[in-house]
């Protein structure tokens, strides 16, 4: 009995080991931008997503120049869709947020970004 | 001299009017919701929604457009999404579905079962659809389109192994459900 529940405890040891390495890995692997610097990487084409842009989290800085209840727009360019609705942010603000980089959206001629929070208010 | 700046002030004017009655006819939409669904009873439903949809309708002919991005769908299981994505939607090649058209004989502000005509593109397939039931309601300074279609999976080039055949189904129902607004500017 004492050495199931060694092996237990020893397995669960392992678990979270494994678990928290690899969100640690996660975090280090996030993007860090400006909303400028995430245009320019489309300029050649705007479908055509780069490289350093995989399906993780990105970190963006960028000037707020809209918001509607749960999504708000970067620099004119960036739409970034919320979980929530957005509170005491207004425009004109200088914010950064991590969300997930989805695409560029032809009909609205602007870039999507899901799942954002805000890092700093 | 005096009527040059009269001219070019008249030319601006009729440009700012012609672009404001425009977008007075045009109604949008980032955050529309697409849903699909096997409908059938299996233990781990094959059901994936997507609600950060665009959608732009133009009052005036009736024409629509709508674009999904295909990594914004979510299923409720992790893996199932994955697959999804890496071996049938190929989302990375195929990264969006669009849905262009007109809706026949489109009246302003007649709430009533409409019809869409237009090209379905999924998965680097274009495939033509005619008289795909809408309901569209106008209320509120809001418009209004829900509707479903069925549609076969083999129609858009998804290479199904024969080893899970059995557990993909061969018909999907696609429900549309867009809430727009008039445009601003």
């Amino acid at each position: 009995m004492k050495k199931v529940i060694f092996l237990l405890a020893l397995l669960s040891i392992v678990v979270l080991t494994l678990y928290f390495k690899s969100y640690t890995f996660d975090d280090q692997s996030t993007i860090k931008l400006s909303s400028k610097e995430l245009i320019a990487m489309f300029d050649s084409n705007k479908d055509l997503k780069p490289m350093q842009l995989n399906d993780g989290p990105i970190l963006l800085k960028g000037n707020v120049t809209a918001i509607q209840n749960s999504a708000l727009t970067l620099d004119k360019k960036i739409f970034c869709k919320f979980k929530n609705d957005i509170l005491n942010i207004n425009i004109g603000d200088s914010i950064v947020l991590v969300g997930n980089f989805i695409g560029y959206d032809n009909l609205f001629q602007e870039f999507k970004i899901n799942n954002c929070s805000i890092v700093n208010p | 001299m005096r009527r040059n700046y009269f001219n070019i002030l008249l030319f601006w004017l009729v440009l700012l009017t012609t672009n404001f009655l425009n977008s007075q006819q045009k109604f949008l939409t980032r955050a529309g919701t697409i849903t699909f669904d096997s409908k059938l009873d299996t233990f781990v439903p094959v059901k994936a929604k997507n609600n950060s949809v665009s959608a732009i309708l133009d009052l005036q002919n009736g024409d629509i457009a709508v674009l999904a991005f295909v990594k914004s769908f979510t299923f409720k299981n992790s893996l199932m999404q994955e697959h999804f994505n890496e071996s049938y939607a190929e989302s990375d090649q195929f990264p969006k579905a669009t849905f262009t058209g007109n809706i026949n004989n489109f009246k302003q502000n007649n709430s009533d079962t409409y019809f869409f005509d237009g090209t379905l593109s999924f998965h680097g397939v274009q495939k033509y659809l005619t008289q795909v039931p809408l309901e569209i309601d106008f209320k509120d300074n809001l418009v209004q389109i829900s509707g479903e279609i069925s549609l076969n999976v083999i129609d858009f080039d998804i290479k199904v192994p024969k080893i899970v055949s059995r557990k993909i189904p061969k018909e999907i129902y696609v429900s549309i459900d867009l809430s727009l607004e008039k445009a601003n500017k």
